[in-house]
């Protein structure tokens, strides 16, 4: 094996660039002639002279000498030689870049106010390290910003290296460092010793410590430790209780040594909802569950009022789901006492049309034959039907015992009351008895079906002063409210960084949802149809809070979401109109990427092996690079020398 | 090519900092100026320039000049599925497009990458034959073969990676990762098996139901050809649905349901099975699905003889409690079984009736699943049924073994041992075992003596007072196997041992795993009768000589035992033992005792309650409590908490053995209603909405809460408890991440069932506890459904690649391009040389003087 070899032989034939070169020398053409009056004075010189004509002579040679070497230089650079333990010894990096929330961080201390944030000085530390790097070594880049992703592939070109680190964008992502380090791994392979991961990050990982410990592995820290408070959680939910209240979870964390007061102002819509002092010991956190009701939804937001180093998790957005009315169709005639409350109901839309399926039907007196299906509110039945049968009037209808447990008699006093002109219900199939007389004759029944179930209520509300009383708006209520159903709809806001997958609004594809029927009683296994409209694949955008779109991958009812990587609102849109579909509020809310309190212990250690990592870089350049700065050298001493005559 | 306009060029310094090497140019420019040279000022104007330029060339190759070249060249890395789904056919194709692709490679680079559950290197050297370094080929994780895929790419290249793959992915999330690269993906879908293949794709079933309300449960049956079969649902492990004329499915998802109800049940598993398709592969014929359903409690009450138990059954059934009788035989074998009972009471069971595996599942159903155990009283409950350290004596709040009463009959047991060589290894140090464990049961009056046979037989210990129990323990420990069997010269030795004290009870236990020499058993058992020496008999699996051992046994007045699994020796030992020496079981009549008032017996008026007429002794555990006990002290009711779930010993019986009384008490249900009521694992559904969302490796939980109130239930402590296939339990903390709602995420990688427990307290006070289940069915990449286009489309569509791309078309770059960067030093040295001859050229002649001639 040869010591050393050339990856570019032909470069010899420049060898003989050397022949003109001698050729001119040998040329005389230097002789000059030049008329003189007199040879009296040269020939005293001449004579002086004498004795340095070998010299003379060896000066053109010594000049030919020189410039030989200096062409011998040049060509020696272009076959661009190469150690052969050179040829075989590429090293492989693999930069791993934290572009987590944290990193946005700017480190002050007392000498300064303002400086480089983590994130600008691990990009820095970056770009050093490309521009250190030899040829032949090849470097990848990740991001480790809520996922792990390769910013660039491995290349030994430095421009590309330095743009791809410029390109990285801060996010605001807890990091994803052992997913990234587990990434750099698959990108290089076991066997090569000479490759190694370095990863720039402000250690704010839990995982950072085991990390560590793997020798493979070098980590810079940037940052110091620092305090911080931070909203760590935050949803909104609509209340099970009724129709237009709203729960809000929020725990605010404290990740410093020292107590904090502060505020915490909730607006939704930009309209100011609460404000809440908050005086939290240090290392804990405080969660707050407020209640809060509004008929209409919309951006719910949560800020503290408090300056400290991340600025990410100060503010929290959720989105407060809309509400949709509740139809309500009165089928028979109603009594003015009833539709006046029921229309006083918040949400509720009184018409006369026929019912959908998605509203409460009410009938009054007169009652079908055959019950329809859907939810249906009975009042003052006074025929029999499919499901009861009338019987008496009742002698006393006298509330007396009312279930406790039931939502729909919540906050229902009614003991003693009067329910004139009510009659013995007889109910076919059996009835939950919501309000019963002391003789347990019911006087409001709640029948179960599987299509929609029924609320009767045994009273003539035009005789005695039932609606009059307080507690029969509150019974309505809580029945239409009971009968529509509140889901305590939740539209989660969501984390950064995280896989989202996201079921589409049913505006675009109806799902029929299929009710067993009652009357197929015999269990056989049938062939359900598929629904060949519901394969078909919408085309949706996703906006970011910058105001980014890009494409969304969908099937027919759920969206898969390329990680948010920003906080704020984004946007799903379709082609098909330019209305937003769909918002999902996106926060930070994590409590280790809030944390700003340093845990790696290692850190001098860490800084050592850094030293080693930069320096192994210096250093180690071809020979061709070490032949032409010689050669430059080489030039202008030539040049120094040849000018000053001590060589012709 | 409009791409490659000179616009597009553009040069790039490496090393800017290496341009100081230009200050070489300032001695140029001085000595210029101070030259001693003697040519023309225009010449030496024109060597400095020329000396200048050669300066600047060198600077600028050590500074890095580059040219950067637009280039349409593509680098196309193929990531090649690699997983079980892909078959012989589809790797062909495979292998052909690759070939055609690698046909029309031009001037282009290609490097393949092999992926399944993990990506492999990036190899670029042209290799047909299949990878062996995949480790797991039963998973594919098409993201991390992009990410992979993405980083490999030089920029110095157009990027385009291919995918070649059957779409379906097992983990990871493929279009986000094709979203994230910027660079296209093109895919080619592969297709699915096509050996003929039926599976059970699914059984979807709601999660929760009101009992008594009729549901779906939904079938996906995944077939890739039209064929017809049976498809058999069970329901709990019965048939609930048949077909007469065989089911016609078509290629693909073919979706069923049938309609169900569940009364008086609380969780119903359902099985599908499909048979008489033509199918390749039998892993994946069978699913399950779990339905959970509210209502009324239930109990499994399990009894060696079930019609003596009616009294009870009905007595519960009475007070709203819904009753399971089963025979032992019925002892669940399965950890999901037990998971449809709130409480399961064991009446007169022996601990020979169930294997440590249901013992195992019992401890896990009590300790880590709430779940009530009620043990009753009987001639083989307790120490007579041989519970002496077993698993099941862990769970009670009493111990079987106790210290006997002096005036009880004292009882002389030989142990006939076979010790022939079948019986090495483990059996025989079971056999010790078990030896050991009679001798502690044995009380200080007692005599206990070993014999081992072989061949011949031998005294390993001679007939011994068991108050010197260390003794008799180290004679045992010396016991080996080796040699014949022949158990008649060790009956005889036990015999004439026996024969020769004066104890009250003399007893035999023979055990032994083969067939044994002829002798004289009707002699020696007819001696033994007339000497009161009764003869219990251990068949040491289903070789021994079962109709001899049962004959002894008959003959001899005592039990006859099979014993299939060894491990089961020691409990038989003790059985036996305590029955022997009739001293667990005391039928005096007695009245209850009230030791400890508690709430859970408030209405039951103990004063009036009637004799009972015999009870097992037991001794109580430190920690329980011991509610009624006999007059004479011993423990008739106790309980403790034991982990979650709570045991209750009640040592006497139901039943008209000893409660003859007791079943015409008025209060007889009430009494074990409430007793019952207080073990059974106490879910409270109300309020409470929980959803198991299964993704291919993890099944994530979501718990909603509200109290009664509809309130949601904030800040609460919510557990998980999480009982895996092997038995291994964990525990997780649930983190609320809403208002009423908790979530959590347990990892369920290994097929099987798991069981669930949620628990939440708030403030002391237990608000809910719940508990599901979670079928595994086979891995996610043996669900052979068709090809996922879907998948591989939106892979396409979000990176900006094509969707079945032609292999002709892998390296055409699109309107991409991408810069080559061409180094430049080699020229600008090139430059350099041909300026020294010019420079050479420059000093060697005189210009004017030649231009004047």
């Amino acid at each position: 094996m040869n010591l050393i070899e050339f990856a570019n032989p032909a470069g010899w034939w420049w060898a003989f660039i050397a022949l003109p070169i001698i050729a001119f020398h040998m040329l005389r053409v230097r002789v000059k002639r030049q008329p003189v009056s007199t040879l009296l004075f040269w020939d005293r010189l001449f004579d002086e002279k004498k004795p340095r004509a070998w010299w003379q002579q060896l000066r053109h040679w010594l000049s030919l000498l020189l410039q030989l070497a200096f062409l011998s230089l040049l060509i020696g650079a272009l076959v661009d030689p190469l150690w052969s333990w050179q040829k075989n010894q590429s090293r492989k990096v693999i930069l791993i870049i934290d572009n987590s929330a944290s990193m946005a961080v700017i480190d002050t201390d007392s000498s300064r106010s303002t400086g480089p944030s983590r994130f600008e000085q691990a990009k820095r530390a970056a770009a050093s390290l490309v521009r250190a790097l030899r040829p032949n070594d090849e470097l990848a880049v990740i991001t480790a910003g809520g996922r792990a992703q390769v910013a660039i592939g491995l290349t030994d070109h430095a421009r590309s290296l330095l743009d791809a680190i410029n390109r990285i964008e801060k996010t605001d992502t807890p990091n994803a460092l052992t997913a990234a380090v587990n990434l750099a791994k698959r990108l290089i392979p076991d066997s090569s010793t000479s490759s190694s991961i370095v990863l720039l990050t402000d250690g704010n990982d839990p995982a950072l410590e085991e990390l560590a410990a793997d020798n493979s592995l070098t980590i810079q820290n940037f940052g110091k430790p620092t305090d911080n408070l931070a909203i760590t959680q935050f949803q909104v939910r609509r209340s099970l209780l009724d129709a237009i209240s709203y729960q809000v979870l929020v725990e605010v964390s404290n990740f410093s040594s020292s107590a904090i007061a502060c505020r915490l102002e909730l607006n939704l819509e930009d309209s100011l909802v609460d404000v809440i002092p908050l005086e939290i010991e240090p290392g804990t956190s405080k969660t707050l569950n407020l209640d809060h009701a509004s008929a209409s939804g919309g951006q719910l937001v949560a800020t503290l009022n408090h300056n400290d180093a991340l600025d990410a998790d100060n503010r929290a957005l959720a989105i407060l789901p809309q509400l949709n009315r509740i139809p309500i169709s009165v089928a028979s005639p109603g009594s003015i006492f009833l539709t006046g409350v029921l229309a006083s109901i918040p949400l509720v839309e009184v018409t006369n049309e026929s019912p959908t399926p998605n509203s409460i039907a009410v009938f009054h007196r007169d009652i079908p034959q055959q019950l329809p299906t859907g939810k249906l509110l009975i009042v003052n039945p006074r025929n029999d039907c499919d499901a009861w049968t009338i019987g008496q009037p009742i002698e006393t209808p006298l509330a007396s015992v009312i279930a406790q447990s039931s939502p729909i008699t919540q906050h229902v006093r009614l003991d003693n009351v009067l329910f004139p002109g009510a009659l013995e219900l007889n109910f076919k199939d059996g009835a939950e008895t919501l309000i019963q007389t002391p003789l347990e004759q019911p006087l409001l029944s709640l029948i179960h079906r599987p299509n929609g179930d029924v609320l009767v209520l045994n009273v003539d509300l035009d005789l005695g002063d039932l609606p009059l009383r307080i507690a029969f708006p509150v019974l309505m209520k809580n029945a239409v409210e009971w009968l529509h159903g509140n889901q305590g709809v939740l539209q989660p806001a969501f984390a950064t960084g995280q896989p989202v997958t996201i079921q589409l609004p049913q505006t675009l594809n109806q799902p029929s949802p299929q009710q067993p029927s009652q009357s197929n009683s015999t269990a056989e296994l049938e062939i359900v149809q598929p629904d060949r409209e519901q394969t078909a694949t919408h085309t949706f955008s996703l906006r970011s809070p910058a105001g980014n779109e890009t494409p969304l991958a969908s099937d027919s009812t759920t969206a898969t979401i390329p990680m948010l990587d920003h906080c704020g609102t984004w946007t799903i849109t379709t082609k098909q109109s330019a209305e937003p579909m769909m918002q999902l509020a996106c926060n930070l809310c994590n409590r280790d990427e809030s944390d700003l309190r340093s845990r790696s212990a290692a850190d001098s250690k860490v800084d050592d092996a850094w030293q080693n990592i930069a320096s192994q870089f210096l250093g180690g350049r071809p020979i061709w690079f070490y032949l032409v700065l010689a050669s430059i050298v080489f030039t202008a001493v030539e040049w120094w020398l040849y000018q000053r005559r001590v060589v012709g | 090519m409009n791409d490659s306009t000179i616009a597009n060029y553009a040069f790039d310094i490496a090393r800017p900092w290496l341009l100081w090497t230009l200050l070489a140019l300032i001695p140029i420019a001085w000595y210029y100026w101070n030259s001693l040279s003697d040519f023309p000022r225009r010449q030496r104007i024109a060597s400095c320039i020329v000396r200048s330029l050669i300066v600047s060339c060198l600077a600028l190759a050590l500074a890095g000049l580059t040219l950067l070249k637009p280039t349409k060249q593509t680098f196309v890395v193929f990531a090649v599925d690699r997983s079980q789904s892909i078959d012989a056919e589809a790797t062909a194709i495979i292998d052909n497009f690759l070939s055609q692709a690698r046909a029309s490679l031009g001037r282009n680079a290609m490097a393949v990458l092999d992926f399944a559950a993990e990506p492999t290197e990036v190899h670029t050297t042209p290799t047909s034959d299949t990878p062996k370094n995949l480790a797991e080929i039963r998973a594919t994780n098409i993201a991390a073969a992009i990410e992979s895929a993405a980083a490999s790419i030089p920029p110095t290249h157009v990027p385009h990676i291919i995918l070649l793959s059957d779409g379906r992915q097992t983990l990871g999330d493929a279009v986000q990762s094709a979203a994230a690269t910027r660079m296209p993906v093109s895919t080619v879908p592969l297709p699915s098996r096509d050996e003929p293949e039926v599976q059970v794709a699914a059984v979807s079933a709601p999660a929760d139901v009101r009992q008594g309300e009729p549901f779906y449960v939904e079938v996906t049956i995944a077939s890739n050809h039209a064929d017809s079969g049976f498809i058999d649902v069970y329901r709990d492990d019965i048939l609930a649905i048949e077909q007469t004329e065989p089911i016609k499915i078509e290629a693909g998802e073919t979706k069923l349901r049938f309609r169900q109800t569940v009364n008086d049940e609380k969780q119903v598993d359902y099985a599908v099975r499909i048979r008489d398709f033509s199918d390749t592969l039998l892993d994946d014929n069978s699913a399950s699905g779990v339905v959970f359903a509210a209502g009324k409690p239930t109990v499994l009450l399990i009894d060696s003889q079930t019609e003596q138990i009616n009294e009870l059954r009905w007595a519960l059934e009475e007070q709203g409690i819904i009753v399971q009788v089963r025979p032992t035989d019925g002892i669940p074998q399965s950890l999901s079984e037990l998971q449809r009972f709130d409480c399961v009471i064991f009446s007169n069971v022996p601990a020979t009736a169930m294997s440590l595996q249901q013992m195992e599942h019992l401890r896990a159903y009590v300790q880590d699943l709430g779940g009530g155990l009620i043990m009753l009283g009987g001639d083989q409950s307790f120490g007579l049924g041989g519970y002496y350290k077993t698993t099941l004596e862990e769970i009670l709040p009493v111990r079987s073994n106790f210290e006997k009463e002096k005036e009880k009959p004292n009882l002389a047991m030989v142990l006939v041992i076979d010790k022939s060589g079948s019986m090495g290894g483990q059996k025989i140090e079971l056999a010790k075992d078990a030896a050991k464990g009679a001798v502690e049961l044995l009380s200080p009056s007692d005599q206990i003596g070993v014999v081992a046979v072989d061949g011949a037989s031998y005294w390993i210990s001679e007939l011994h007072s068991a108050a010197d129990k260390s003794y008799v323990m180290d004679r045992v420990s010396t016991l080996e196997a080796s040699g014949g069997t022949n158990i008649y010269p060790g009956l005889n030795d036990a015999y004439e041992a026996l024969n020769a004290t004066d104890a009250k009870l003399k007893h035999v236990i023979v055990m032994t795993d083969g067939h044994s020499t002829p002798g004289d058993y009707e002699g020696i058992l007819r001696d033994m009768v007339a000497a009161r020496i009764t003869v219990s008999t251990v068949a040491c699996g289903t070789e021994a000589d079962q109709a001899l051992l049962q004959d002894l046994a008959k003959s001899g007045g005592g039990r006859y035992y099979l014993c299939e699994d060894p491990r089961s020796i020691p409990q038989i030992f003790a059985k036996e033992t305590m029955t022997a020496s009739k001293s667990a079981i005391n039928e005096e009549p007695f009245l209850p005792q009230l030791i400890r008032p508690t709430q859970v017996l408030n209405g039951i008026e103990l004063e009036a309650a009637p004799f009972l007429l015999g009870y097992v002794v037991t001794r109580p555990k430190a920690t329980s409590e011991v509610i009624l006990a006999t007059e004479s002290g011993e423990p008739l009711l106790a309980w403790w908490r034991y982990g979650l779930g709570m045991s209750v010993a009640f040592t006497s019986d139901a039943k008209s053995q000893w409660a003859a009384e007791w079943l015409t008490w008025p209060q007889f249900g009430a009494f074990w209603s409430q007793v019952t009521r207080h073990a059974m694992r106490k879910s409270e559904s109300k309020g409470v909405f929980i959803e198991i969302e299964r993704r291919s490796e993890s099944a994530r939980i979501v718990v909603d809460s509200v109290d009664n109130d509809v309130r949601y239930i904030n800040g609460a402590e919510t557990q998980v408890t999480v009982i895996d296939p092997n038995l291994k339990r964990r525990s997780l903390i649930m983190q609320q991440t809403a208002p009423g709602r908790y979530e959590a995420e347990i990892e369920t990688s290994q097929p099987g069932s798991y069981n669930l427990e949620i628990n939440q307290s708030k403030n002391g006070a237990n608000t809910f506890r719940q508990s599901r289940g979670l079928v595994v069915g086979y891995p996610d990449e043996l669900r052979l459904g068709p090809t996922n286009e879907n998948l591989l489309r939106q892979i396409s569509d979000v990176s900006g690649g094509r969707f079945d791309i032609a292999a002709q078309a892998a390296f055409d770059p699109g309107p991409r391009i991408a810069q080559l960067a061409v180094p430049l030093w080699p020229y600008l040295l090139i430059i350099a040389i041909s300026l020294l001859v010019i420079d050479v050229a420059l000093r060697r002649i005189d210009l004017s003087l030649s231009l004047r001639r």
